[in-house]
């Protein structure tokens, strides 16, 4: 097998709280290759978000090791974390938030050209057309501000601002949850043609299981800081093996009523622990309708229970 | 037949900024039967918060015109006073927001905001019976250990459980309209279904309705009787839930149900998003609102606006292509 473009093993976080310890991220390990889109979903507060952040260094992991072509995050060199920052790029949830509001968009995409001097000066307009053109933003976009712009526009520039630095890998945020329906197929289908043309490979993050399963290969799915289960977006969708995942799949309605009407819905009793408690066994067993006493004692490890197709369940 | 709970007729509301006006509710007319779950669904500022708050009169009166008629059991709650009104929010018609953060009291136990309604709606009971009312009204809402989460405040609760109070504090005094305005947007998938199991449930052991508004067609799918389809102000579709899914016929659901991603579909199916923006609700609408992202529009549907006419016995659509004089 090829190498990696990322590889994340055993990554752990924790932020000290109040004296008290909240495990955002507990012992996580997976691999993106080069290319490739892997979806990365759960519920608000599960880690996925940290999880994006420790793998672009925003973040210092606690334990575990990130490598990025083979080369260790935590121990490269401060130019070799130049080049690494410019060829990982991000773009972020809330167009509104991430984006300057006094430069325009034109300065906004120029700014990472000018800093890591991608392109000489007299060039740099020249290359920012080129990229609101990639986008799909008129010309004329240069000169506004972002106020002036729509919440899908405004994702553009993000995405034009993360192009700019020509990345081979984008962690992409919840990239069209801040987005209305009819506005963010548009950007799922920028994000998939971006990526057939510039080889690109993506970390998404999203809550959206139906969005992520349209522009994954692979989707892992997050509980409480513990990834539960990995496999092919298809598989994932058609046979989910954690009980989690089943839950988590089952919550959610198809717009179709006749559907709906034949479909079982799995509603899980409680709410998602806090981080802050100490976990012993699985972190699903107070909410799993299938907890078994050693559930609550021992943790499962991931395994392989198909090829490619990874759980970690006891009742596997 | 079921007799009407309320019917909207004509419903207008405007704001009034410094230098400009916003029509957000473009005349909408609509009736809902006693019993009836409707849905009231459309993409940001399409003027589905500003019509639902307008029923209940929560809009600011000094910056705000709302024209037309709410009939809620035959009478017109425009003309009501402010402390006529006051005795239908909360006992006759209540309503439950988006975020339970910030419409929640963060400075009074939780408790203290349920009991609120009732002794204003029932002064006759005593502190005991009403304190009893309150927590019986927790445990129906799914909250564990009632007793001890009346005298807790709401920042000690997680967003869903604070849902689950908004929705007790909405029906403590037994509505017969709850109007709910994006009630699970805030909230994850797992919770979502837990809070939309509880509102049918509720729904099923009593006789009321509810006004459902989401952004999210799938919940409509899952939870209503009847959708209406708003866009630009105005209703451009009014259907049985079931035709509204399997024979759409305003070109903007159409369009809106192939730019969704659907779990059940494979993988490879690619998404059709609507090209363009919606029209600028601050100026005035000259033709259709969705004619410039329309693919099937006519030379008509710049100049003028459709009117909402039935294309089927329950199911009606502002199209000039259903229009009669319609060359085919």
């Amino acid at each position: 097998m090829t190498q990696p473009l990322v590889e994340v093993k055993q990554l752990s976080k924790h932020y000290s709280l109040k004296g008290k310890m909240l495990r955002a991220l507990e012992g996580i390990s997976f691999a993106i290759a080069s290319g490739e889109t892997l979806g990365l979903v759960g519920e608000s507060g599960c880690g996925k978000s940290t999880t994006g952040r420790c793998l672009l260094r925003l973040e210092n992991p606690t334990a575990g090791q990130i490598t990025y072509q083979g080369k260790d995050l935590a121990v490269m060199t401060p130019q070799e974390i130049r080049a690494f920052r410019q060829q990982a790029q991000m773009i972020f949830q809330d167009p509104y938030a991430s984006l300057n509001p006094r430069m325009t968009a034109g300065e906004i995409i120029a700014e990472p050209l000018r800093i890591h001097q991608l392109v000489p000066d007299q060039d740099i307009s020249k290359e920012v057309s080129r990229l609101l053109d990639l986008v799909g933003l008129s010309q004329s976009s240069m000169m506004r501000f972002p106020h002036e712009f729509s919440g899908g526009q405004r994702q553009r520039i993000g995405i034009a601002r993360a192009l700019a630095m020509r990345p081979r890998f984008i962690v992409c945020d919840e990239p069209i949850s801040a987005l209305d329906v009819s506005v963010q197929a548009q950007i799922i289908n920028l994000l998939k043609q971006l990526q057939r043309e510039l080889q690109l490979s993506y970390l998404l993050i999203a809550h959206d299981l139906a969005m992520v399963k349209y522009i994954s290969d692979r989707v892992a799915v997050m509980y409480l800081g513990h990834l539960v289960e990995v496999a092919p977006a298809d598989e994932l969708y058609h046979s989910p093996l954690h009980p989690y995942t089943q839950a988590l799949l089952s919550a959610i309605p198809i717009p179709d009523p006749e559907v709906e009407r034949s479909r079982h819905r799995i509603i899980l009793k409680g709410e998602i622990p806090s981080p802050l408690t100490p976990l012993q066994g699985c972190p699903f067993a107070s909410r799993c309708p299938l907890a078994k006493e050693q559930c609550h004692h021992v943790r499962p490890l991931m395994k392989e229970i198909k090829p490619g197709h990874t759980a970690a369940c006891h009742l596997l | 037949m079921t007799t009407s709970l309320l019917d909207v007729e004509d419903l207008n509301v405007s704001f009034h900024m410094r230098h400009r006006s916003l029509h957000a509710v473009r005349g909408i007319t609509f009736t809902l039967h006693e019993g009836q779950t409707i849905g009231i669904v459309g993409e940001s500022g399409c003027g589905k918060s500003a019509a639902a708050k307008a029923l209940v009169q929560l809009h600011p009166r000094h910056n705000t015109t709302i024209q037309g008629k709410v009939l809620y059991k035959g009478q017109n709650l425009l003309e009501l006073s402010d402390r006529q009104m006051q005795r239908v929010r909360g006992k006759e018609i209540s309503m439950i927001f988006q975020d339970p953060m910030s419409s929640l009291n963060p400075t009074m136990k939780i408790g203290t905001q349920i009991t609120e309604g009732i002794k204003r709606h029932h002064p006759e009971l005593s502190s005991q019976a009403i304190r009893q009312q309150a927590i019986d009204m927790l445990s129906k809402v799914g909250i564990p250990s009632p007793e001890l989460r009346f005298d807790a405040y709401p920042h000690t609760l997680s967003g869903g459980m604070r849902q689950r109070v908004m929705i007790a504090l909405a029906l403590v005094c037994q509505p017969h309209l709850l109007i709910a305005d994006e009630p699970t947007t805030a909230l994850d998938v797992t919770i979502q279904a837990q809070i939309l199991d509880l509102l049918k449930k509720i729904k099923q052991d009593g006789n009321m309705s509810i006004i459902l508004i989401t952004h999210d067609l799938s919940v409509v799918a899952h939870f209503c009787d009847r959708v209406l389809v708003m866009y630009a102000g105005k209703i451009v579709e009014d259907a049985p839930v079931h035709q509204l899914f399997s024979q759409p016929q305003h070109p903007y659901t159409k369009r809106l149900l192939l730019a969704i991603p659907r779990l059940d579909q494979a993988k490879n199916q690619s998404l059709h998003p609507i090209e363009g923006m919606p029209p600028n609700l601050s100026l005035p609408l000259k033709g259709c609102g969705f004619c410039t992202r329309c693919e099937d529009a006519m030379h008509i549907c710049a100049e003028q606006g459709p009117e909402l006419i039935h294309v089927g016995p329950h199911h009606r659509a502002a199209c000039f292509k259903h229009d009669k004089r319609a060359r085919p």
